[in-house]
């Protein structure tokens, strides 16, 4: 619809209202002398000044939904629709409301009826004026219909398609007019259904193809290019043919060239195809494919994590530093280990989660490995205390890491064995999967099957080999399912959507489907029937935080919460300080208590339900916990009187102290040698010492001194030489006491070096996947560790020395096997320049009959093959009395059989009884 | 955070359970919000915790509450965003019940639904087949109207509870009326929450009342409500109980309290078995018989009279094979009355379906702070072993350890000084091991109540007790359940089971009874525990029931020179 020649179809009227609407100071017409004259004047003035896109959203801020949905309906198709299909698939068939409706919109300037001139039919169309289109950015879901793609010809180029594609009569030569003839001509079921069957083979042959894609593919992929890339012309010629002239096929998203152009059969027209030729009548609502609309549909279950993440990681860290969990020989924390801390975490999390927040800390040091098991650093609580900081560092992590890899099933690729192979750039398949988000409409139910549609052309378009090769191994996914674990697995953990399911069990389901998610091959050695796989239906919808953040472009994220104005929400936001001590022994904890108060509270309590609100229970065992830890009865007390909002019950202040108490009755602990001094005061000499008094951790009875745990007992020896005394040392390095048991003083460097050496041998051990230490070195390893902060030094040290050792025997072992390799070519080449084949014929030197018959004469004849290193051919009777024919090179007789290498079955050890050979001859 | 209303006192969890803040300016008014479709689970002192059900929802439903109402209340009152899955949950469950009515068309039982979609799911569901035996039309299937318990329990099985608006048959008539001064002389009437429980269950003889639950705290009168809807119904009655002692002060209260006379109320017991217009019975009875492969033979009691009405006590206690002949009996009105609608063995679905949905409610705290049942103050005695028992202690096996632990001999100085702290009071010494209580009964110098004590002689020491003619009563086990002793204001625990949940809260229970005019309303619930001991970490666990039932308790800590105060034989 020409926007110039509507409005000149309008009266003064009109005209002068548009101009009201849309705030455009009036023009003025007092010069004017007649009617005519004054449309013209305001038809000048308002052409211009309408097709701004300031003035446009100005006029149309004030639209109803319902008007707003029509323009967008409009839009869809191109623009212009006919007023009958307007009123039955947007008005329901209320011809009454259409022109109500249309013509309020018009007064406004925004939606037109205009009529087609010069056709035989009289034909009224409804439609928007086409610089208005514009201004209109549809979401991609409501991309890609015939008209909205037609509208992009020109005019000539719809004619030739009208003519020399459908081989269609044309009335006008009006763009609106042929774009309507077209609509109206493919959207017809039956003139489609013949269409296609005219179609010639060529064309035909790809169109079928790009049916099968689900009418969207990549250029190239319709080439078929086979492995040598030959270039098919035939077939360039007949896509370009579709392109061009049928009307069927159309480019939706331009690639760098053409061949990455994405191609597109119309949404409408491909609708008709997929529905049996059903015509296509959806109403407006329908349209929108990807919302979810029936009741049907709606979920059952949500999952949302946008509250609990970070109180997620929190207790999952905690319990990692206060249970001894296995370290992998790629630093990573074995499934069954995290299994266990499943019931500590939120609501229907998975095993994959945990492994998802342990990859992140341990990358980000948060958990640092002692060697056995994993303790959590000082850099974490840090961390914690700005948690929006620390939801953005997440966030950022998750965007560029590759460590986590959606493509592959289990997500985590580094301690997995065997590596995953076939994995494609994940980061910028994660950066498209989050541009078609941001299209989405952000305030109700998506549903992920049609989000999906939208996204995988686009894959497949910008990484072209992602989900190819068609056969999936255990590694490879499809891409819905690589789709599928970035929005209902990363994005729903980052709490940036909520996952909709019609059932719990579902949750099982999301992330766990490998190959095309359907039918999956049999484990081993691939025969059996493909098993089936669980189906999966499930929608999304973005969360608050979720809205807050895909309202910023992507490359703010790094900047995400800076300069908040107050009034804004602050979402992240965790500066409660208080939470409630129940007389139960239960602590409710508010969803935004400071993450360091939360983390000080896992330390003494165990995690009941960790939902909005975390609920903890203080039991005897959660105590011990936290008072192994370092944490006394005072401090404990102390803590949960300032955070409590009310009075600490008595029975909790009962159970502290009685458990400080008992903890304190049998004491254990560290230490780095002792004195033993009778004289009173020598003792107190040596403690007013200051350079020997550090070194000092207790005094026994007054007479036994219990040195701290770093002292050198050697140089303490030279300081109290220094000072007059003469100290007795029990023993130089090893001490053996009465009961067979061993005391060692080790200095740091060689403490560092025998764990070394004993982590060594444990990695030779994992290397042979056999107990070649008869499972001695663990609890070895265990016994030699001091306390936590000491051996998290020692523990890097230990990692240097480990790893220049082990490149050292990796060296080694190279050179050794070069050598062998030598030796090896050295003795192939001697083999090679005195093969038989080199020599003289071998029977030249036998005396006997050759070939030989009779047994004694072909012993004989082995016997000389074997001495001389000749090859026989013979004929043997195998048990199941079939006979062979093999060429043989003998390495001994046993009694009755010949051993020998079986040249004829890729030099197969083969042994051979020689009563069955009936014939031999010398090669 | 979005949608954060600090002012506000709800916090609604995934799990659908529900925290209430106590000390918020709107707790009473979201705790009254609340009950309407929830049921608490814990109330100790800041924060109440209630769970919403499917179960919960339906008797919101039953009781005229809709889906939208509950979603919007739990909105209205929740300090954080409130979890989707929750409204989507409540708005499910809530509009199941009435979905599917049971009515009836002339001589026969329909059952109805505007519904088309949840009739067809549910008609072509194998459990409920059996019971359909013609179609009317796609909304509308006749049902076996002999069967209509079994179909009620087949529907809820399958989530779809039916509001039965089938009516009821009526019974002999039995006119009776309540009396304003007792026969014991005393002024008589109802209470306003007892009458409005009353008139809620009979709905002015509506075919919407006449069925269903009253969940009442022990003490607030439970029997009085079921006579008094026996006065409104006016036909003749069936009481089922759980023993023999409560079946006497049922009869005791009827007759104290209406005007029908003593040939009109019968006992149907091991001991008699009369048959009259109101007849009081045992479940015990009911389920009673020589051999398993027989038949329940006294079950012929639901059908040996045109009974008007049945009301089960303690409803919560309902043995199973009675389960089976309630079903049957659908079309008679039926009162059950309990203090909770917990049941262990999980039965609480067939409760909802064959007795009805719960009709009245009442919080314990509601009815304290209204002054209808006392104040406890819960205290538990910690007391050191003697250091003679400490080796045998230590070297016993568990079961031992706790035996030793709960009758050591320090705690009877303890009771001692206990009693003669309450001096005057009503005192029931409560124990577990009978050794043990007659230990006790000999050095207290106090009769003593076992299981072995003859039904005779135990209502003769229970009428002396009431009477002030004793004011100490040492009671085994057997004083757990329906025993009513109103005067007792103290009770003293020398040991305590397991950890039993339901045996706790019925001890409690014994001394919550409101107290005569001119008495402080409080009682006392002293529990003497060996210090660091086994028995310790038991009372632990019970403890925490009663904070969670809103209890506050506080603990002493007796050391042993306050033993020796209270004179303990030192033993050396």
């Amino acid at each position: 619809m020409k926007l110039k020649s509507i409005l000149k179809t309008l009266s003064v009227e009109y005209l002068d209202g548009i101009q009201h609407h849309w705030g455009i100071s009036p023009a003025d017409l007092s010069e004017a002398p007649t009617e005519d004259a004054k449309c013209a004047l305001l038809v000048g003035n308002l052409y211009q000044r309408i097709q701004n896109r300031q003035l446009w959203e100005r006029a149309t801020a004030s639209l109803t939904d319902r008007e707003r949905g029509l323009v967008n309906f409009l839009a869809i198709h191109g623009g212009d629709l006919d007023a009958d299909e307007v009123t039955h698939r947007y008005f329901e068939g209320d011809v009454k409301a259409m022109i109500t409706s249309v013509k309020s919109l018009g007064r406004r300037g925004i939606v037109f009826f205009d009529d087609v001139p010069g056709v035989t039919k009289k034909l009224l169309l409804v439609g928007i004026p086409e610089p208005f289109l514009r201004f209109i950015e549809l979401p991609s879901y409501w991309e890609g219909y015939l008209g909205n793609f037609l509208k992009e010809f020109s005019t000539n180029e719809l004619k030739h398609i009208a003519t020399q594609g459908l081989r269609l009569e044309v009335e006008a030569n009006c763009k609106n007019y042929l774009i309507w003839l077209l609509r109206r001509s493919l959207l017809d079921p039956k003139f489609l259904r013949r269409y296609l069957e005219r179609l010639p083979d060529g064309p035909r042959e790809i169109f079928t193809l790009l049916e099968q894609r689900k009418g969207a593919c990549v250029y190239r992929d319709l080439l078929e290019l086979n492995i040598q890339r030959q270039y098919d012309h035939q077939r360039v010629d007949a896509l370009q043919w579709l392109l061009n002239t049928s009307g069927l096929v159309f480019t939706a998203v331009a690639g760098g060239n053409k061949y990455s152009n994405l191609l597109m059969i119309p949404r409408d027209v491909y609708y008709i195809i997929a529905n049996h030729f059903k015509a296509d009548e959806r109403t407006f609502t329908q349209l929108d494919s990807v919302s979810v609309v029936t009741k049907e549909e709606r979920p059952n279950v949500v999952l949302e994590n946008s509250n609990t993440l970070l109180r997620d990681l929190v207790a999952l860290c905690n319990w990692i530093d206060r249970h001894p969990v296995k370290v992998l020989a790629t630093e990573g924390i074995g499934k069954n280990d995290l299994k266990k801390v499943i019931p500590f975490l939120s609501r229907l999390k998975s095993v994959k989660y945990a492994e998802f927040l342990s990859l992140f800390a341990i990358q980000r040091k948060f958990l640092v490995s002692t060697g056995k098991t994993y303790r959590v650093s000082q850099s974490f609580l840090e961390w914690l205390n700005d948690a929006q900081g620390a939801y953005r560092e997440l966030l950022a992590w998750w965007l560029t890491t590759t460590d986590w890899n959606e493509e592959f099933v289990d997500g985590n690729t580094i301690h997995v064995e065997p590596k995953a192979t076939g994995l494609v750039g994940i980061v910028p398949l994660r950066r498209l999967v989050l541009e078609v988000l941001r299209d989405m409409p952000r305030d109700r139910w998506l549903s992920f099957d049609a989000f999906c549609e939208e996204v995988t052309p686009k894959i497949a378009q910008a990484i072209p080999k992602r989900g190819v090769p068609f056969v999936y191994d255990k590694h490879t996914r499809s891409n819905e399912l690589v789709v599928e674990s970035v929005v209902a697995e990363c994005l729903h953990w980052l709490g940036l959507v909520a996952v909709g399911l019609q059932a719990e069990d579902d949750a099982e389901i999301i992330g766990s489907r490998r190959g095309d998610g359907k039918k999956l091959k049999a484990a081993g050695s691939g025969r059996g029937r493909p098993r089936k796989q669980a189906e999966l239906k499930f929608a999304f919808r973005f969360t608050d935080l979720g809205r807050f953040v895909f309202a910023r472009p992507l490359e703010e994220w790094g900047r995400l919460f800076d300069a908040l104005d107050e009034n804004e929400p602050q979402p992240m936001r965790y500066d409660a300080e208080h939470f409630i001590v129940q007389q139960t022994q239960e602590i409710v904890v508010p969803p935004d208590v400071r993450l360091g108060v939360f983390y000080q509270l896992n330390e003494i309590c165990e995690v009941r339900s960790l939902d909005v609100m975390s609920i903890l229970a203080v039991t005897r065992e959660s105590l011990r916990a936290g008072m192994d830890r370092g944490l006394t009865a005072d401090d404990i007390l102390r803590f949960l009187e300032k955070g409590a909002r009310t009075p600490l019950p008595q029975s909790i202040s009962l159970l502290v102290k009685e458990c400080g108490n008992k903890h304190g009755e049998v004491n254990m602990g560290f230490a780095g040698g002792y004195l033993i001094i009778d004289d009173a005061p020598l003792l107190a000499q040596l403690r007013a010492n200051k350079k020997l008094s550090v070194h000092i951790k207790d005094v026994i009875d007054d007479r036994i001194v219990i040195l701290t745990q770093d002292t050198d007992i050697r140089r303490l020896g030279r300081e109290l030489q220094k000072i007059g005394f003469m100290p007795r040392l029990a023993a130089e390095h090893v001490h053996v006491s009465d009961e067979d048991t061993y005391h060692l003083s080790l200095s740091r460097e060689d403490m560092y070096s025998m764990l070394a050496a004993v982590r060594y041998a444990m990695t030779v051990a994992d290397e042979k996947g056999r107990a070649v230490a008869e499972e001695r070195l663990v609890p070895l390893l265990e016994r030699l560790r001091p306390n936590v902060r000491a051996f998290q030094g020692l523990t890097e040290l230990s990692d240097t020395l480990l790893k220049t050792w082990q490149r050292a025997s990796q060296s080694a072992q190279e050179a050794q096997m070069a050598e062998i390799k030598e030796k090896f070519a050295e003795s192939l080449s001697h083999l090679v320049t005195n093969n038989t084949a080199n020599r003289a014929p071998a029977r030249a030197g036998y005396q006997g009959p050759n070939p030989a018959r009779e047994p004694d004469r072909i012993r004989e004849m082995l016997d000389y093959a074997i001495e001389h290193e000749h090859e026989v051919e013979i004929e043997y009777i195998k048990a199941n009395q079939t006979e062979v024919r093999e060429v043989v090179a003998p390495e001994t007789l046993e009694q009755d059989r010949l051993l020998a290498r079986c040249r004829t079955r890729n030099d197969a050890f083969s042994v051979y009884k020689v009563e069955r050979i009936v014939r031999a001859r010398l090669t | 955070m979005s949608g954060f209303n600090p002012a506000n006192p709800v916090i609604v969890q995934s799990d659908l359970s529900v925290l209430l803040e106590t000390d918020n300016a709107l707790y009473e008014e979201a705790r009254d919000a609340l009950a309407r479709f929830a049921e608490l689970e814990k109330s100790p002192d800041y924060i109440h915790t209630y769970r919403i059900t499917p179960l919960s929802l339906w008797n919101a439903a039953a009781a005229g509450e809709s889906a939208d109402e509950i979603c919007s209340l739990l909105l209205r009152y929740a300090k954080y965003p409130v979890p989707e899955a929750v409204l989507i949950e409540v708005r499910e469950q809530a509009s199941r019940y009435g979905r599917l009515k049971l009515v009836r068309e002339g001589e026969d039982l329909v059952l109805q639904s505007t519904d088309r979609a949840a009739m067809l799911q549910v008609t072509r569901h194998k459990k409920v087949q059996p019971y359909l035996v013609r179609q009317l039309d796609p909304n509308r299937w006749v049902v076996d109207s002999k069967h209509r318990g079994l179909l009620k329990q087949a529907l809820i099985k399958i989530k779809f509870p039916v509001e039965d608006l089938a009516g009821y048959l009526e019974g002999d008539p039995l006119p009776m009326e309540l009396r304003e001064e007792t026969v014991g002389g005393r002024g008589f009437g109802l209470r306003e929450y007892q009458r409005d429980a009353a008139d809620i269950f009979y709905a002015a003889g509506s075919a919407r009342g006449g069925s269903g639950v009253l969940v009442l705290p022990c003490g607030a009168g439970k029997t009085i409500i079921g006579i008094a809807t026996m006065a409104r119904i006016g036909q003749r009655t069936l009481i089922l109980t759980t023993n023999i002692t409560s079946l006497r002060q049922w009869r005791a209260e009827i007759l104290d309290k209406t005007t029908l006379r003593p040939d009109e109320v019968g006992e149907y017991s091991g001991e008699m078995k009369e048959i009259k217009p109101v007849t009081i019975s045992t479940y015990q009875l009911m389920t009673f018989r020589k051999k398993k492969t027989d038949e329940f033979a006294h079950m012929e009691l639901f059908n040996s009279e045109n009974w008007g009405l049945i009301v089960y006590d303690e409803v919560h206690m309902l043995p199973a094979p009675v389960f089976r002949t309630v079903a049957d009996i659908q079309a008679r009105r039926r009162l059950g009355l309990t203090a909770t609608l917990v049941r262990e063995d999980g039965l609480a679905d067939d409760v909802f379906s064959l007795i009805g949905p719960k009709k009245f409610d009442v919080p314990w705290r509601q009815l304290e702070s209204q002054g209808w049942i006392a104040t406890a103050e819960c205290v538990e005695m910690r007391v050191p072993l003697p250091s003679a028992m400490k080796v045998d202690y230590a070297v016993a096996d568990a079961r031992e350890q706790f035996r030793i632990a709960s009758e050591s001999p320090a705690k009877v100085p303890v009771l001692l000084s206990l009693l003669e702290r309450h001096r005057g009071d009503s005192v029931l010494i409560i124990g577990q091991y009978l050794d043990q209580l007659e230990i006790v009964s000999r050095e207290v110098g106090v009769p003593i109540i076992t299981g072995k004590t003859p039904n005779k002689e135990r209502e003769e020491l229970y009428r002396k007790f009431k009477a002030k003619e004793i004011n100490t009563l040492v009671v085994s086990k057997v004083a757990n359940f329906a025993v009513d002793l109103p005067d007792a204001n103290v009770a003293v625990q020398v040991a305590g089971t397991f950890g039993s949940r339901q045996e706790e809260a019925q001890r409690l229970g014994r001394v919550l009874r409101p107290k005569g005019a001119g008495r402080a309303n409080i009682a006392h619930f002293y529990s003497i525990v060996t210090r660091d001991s086994v028995e310790q970490e038991f009372a632990a666990k019970r403890q925490r029931f009663l904070a969670e039932q809103g209890y506050s308790y506080r603990i002493e800590i007796l050391e042993s020179e306050d033993m020796q105060e209270a004179g303990e034989p030192t033993g050396r």
